[in-house]
């Protein structure tokens, strides 16, 4: 339980590990893109997480990366034919990011420093827990930055379009459309980071002191 | 050598099996795929909406022999220089090829290029949020028992069944909430109100005047969806729905003063505001030994030309005729119900 909360607080890829940042600022415009690129993440983490780790004795180290990209691309690309077919809202609202995901630095990452390490149960707990560390990221600077720029919370089902929920916080004359560029997911992203560290580094100091 | 020969060997196993891997893939998904991507455009007039990069766009457009002919695109909440930007390239691309098949997406504004695309095939669709809004005059003669059953699938409201009384309810619409007020009287509706301050002026807005409009003059609450506004169309019943449910019979004499009976008027200066169909509507007026001078009726969030000059020739009316009383201007039912509703608080307060 403690090495699946460390990728969610402790290692969060995104505020911790500062990985996979490309794709946080551009598909956190919408809770509802980013609990979709969430979503893609873990799936793909996980199974390449478990891929590679059933895997780790026979790849030979020399083209370890090359092999690890191969397998990581070939289940992107999946989940990309999936998400087309079934959920295509979703798809055609994160475009290229969703095929960026093969380039996204947590899975290859995590590939590399935890999956060719350790056992398939171990590596498949560490993808899913990078997985929600990394969809926590998105979610929380999509809140910010969707409350910012649209003075509203709103929420829609990707299969059939329906609203599932929209709270209008404050009227949109006071809302700063900035918030919705990619300026906007910087500066979200730096605030938020910088608080993360404050309180990651409050904690390990506690650690330190006992 | 060998251990070249090996990586290489290894590294061609491992694509060849997740080269399979997507086949097997893209076979379930191919054909789901090209189904949803093909769209077949049967003749008549449609309207949808989509989200773009900033909120919703709305497109309306007409079929005419397979072929999309007229198109209207309006997506107010994307970036001017960008999104904005794009509409008109995309509505020229898309009726030079006269469907949205092959149309590629405008550099810089994918998400509202995907927006529009997305509107046009959830209208073609009849998907959520949108609907065929009605058929090319040719067809629809062939096609009138058709449109009938479409309505029919409405619930009719039984008019008998309405209790005496003032209602008023509210749903969520195209932008935002609907609300309705309505007084029964013998199961014949009056002062039918509509506010939707959420709606685009022009399209939901426009349409719940003219609604509210029907339904004061057929003094049924039963009405014809408008085209192009069916989202708003569909929360002014939902509404009025809402209503009837909650306010089943409540007796509020709020506008029983005004119905035809004279105001009694005392001498004074009044002033009072209330909410128009854009934003607040104030008057303000002197009395003097019972008659009414100096009416002054600032409506500056009321559209133009339509509240905005209904309170200009209710206000002259007045003027005119020193009395409180006026007859509503027809296609500003909301303006006009908003004023007659801040004379009432203007002489509330004056007492």
């Amino acid at each position: 339980m403690k090495g699946f909360l460390r990728g969610i607080v402790k290692e969060n890829p995104v505020f911790v590990l500062y990985l996979g940042l490309c794709s946080t600022l551009a598909i956190t415009t919408s809770i509802n893109n980013a609990l979709g690129m969430g979503v893609c993440v873990i799936a793909v983490l996980i199974c390449s997480n478990a891929i590679i780790s059933a895997m780790r004795h026979i790849i030979p180290d020399e083209i370890r990366i090359p092999v690890f990209i191969v397998i990581i691309a070939a289940l992107v690309k999946c989940c990309a034919l999936l998400l087309q077919a079934y959920i295509p809202s979703i798809y055609s609202a994160m475009g290229v990011y969703i095929d960026l995901i093969v380039v996204n630095c947590i899975v290859l990452g995590r590939a590399e420093a935890f999956a060719s390490k350790n056992g398939i149960g171990a590596s498949i707990m560490d993808g899913l827990s990078m997985g929600l560390g990394y969809t926590f990221a998105l979610l929380l600077i999509s809140l910010i930055r969707q409350i910012i720029a649209t003075g509203a919370i709103a929420l829609e089902n990707p299969m059939s379009g329906a609203t599932i929920f929209n709270l209008t916080l404050f009227p949109s004359e006071f809302t700063v459309s900035m918030f919705g560029t990619p300026t906007g997911a910087f500066l979200t992203f730096a605030v938020v980071a910088a608080v993360f560290t404050v309180w990651t580094k409050k904690d390990s100091k506690k650690a330190g002191e006992k | 050598m060998k251990k070249t020969a090996y990586l290489a060997i290894f590294l061609a196993v491992v694509c060849g099996v997740c080269g399979v891997a997507l086949a097997g893939v893209n076979a379930i998904t191919a054909p789901i795929i090209e189904a949803m991507n093909s769209v077949t455009l049967a003749d008549g007039s449609y309207s949808g909406s989509a989200n773009g990069f900033g909120g919703p766009v709305n497109v309306s457009f007409t079929v005419s022999g397979g072929v999309i002919t007229e198109l209207e695109i309006s997506g107010d909440s994307e970036t001017p220089s960008i999104g904005g930007a794009a509409i008109p390239e995309l509505q020229a691309a898309i009726l030079e090829a006269g469907t949205i098949e092959g149309v590629d997406t405008i550099g810089g504004a994918t998400l509202t290029s995907n927006g529009v695309f997305n509107a046009i095939r959830s209208a073609l669709d009849g998907g959520a949020g949108s609907a065929p809004v009605e058929n090319e005059p040719v067809e629809s003669e062939a096609a009138q028992p058709d449109e009938s059953e479409t309505e029919s699938t409405v619930e009719t409201i039984d008019m008998t069944s309405v209790g005496d009384g003032s209602y008023s309810g509210s749903a969520a619409g195209f932008g935002g909430d609907v609300t309705v007020s309505f007084d029964v009287t013998g199961g014949v509706v009056s002062n039918f109100a509509v506010v939707g301050d959420g709606e685009t002026p022009e399209i939901g807005g426009a349409a719940a005047e003219s609604i509210a409009e029907a339904i004061n003059t057929q003094q049924d609450l039963n009405f014809d969806a408008v085209s192009g506004a069916t989202v708003t169309s569909g929360a002014i019943r939902d509404a009025i729905d809402a209503a009837l449910q909650g306010g089943n019979g409540v007796e509020t004499p709020v506008s029983d003063e005004t119905d035809g009976q004279p105001i009694a008027l005392s001498d004074g200066s009044y002033s009072g505001s209330a909410n128009g169909f854009g934003g607040e509507v104030s008057v303000s007026f002197d009395v003097t030994d019972g008659t009414v001078s100096n009416m002054v009726i600032s409506a500056e969030s009321e559209t133009p030309e339509l509240g905005g000059a209904a309170a200009e020739s209710i206000a002259d009316a007045i003027n005119a005729s020193g009395s409180l009383d006026f007859d509503a201007v027809s296609g500003s039912t909301v303006t006009s119900t908003a004023i007659e509703s801040a004379i009432n608080a203007a002489l509330g307060q004056g007492e």
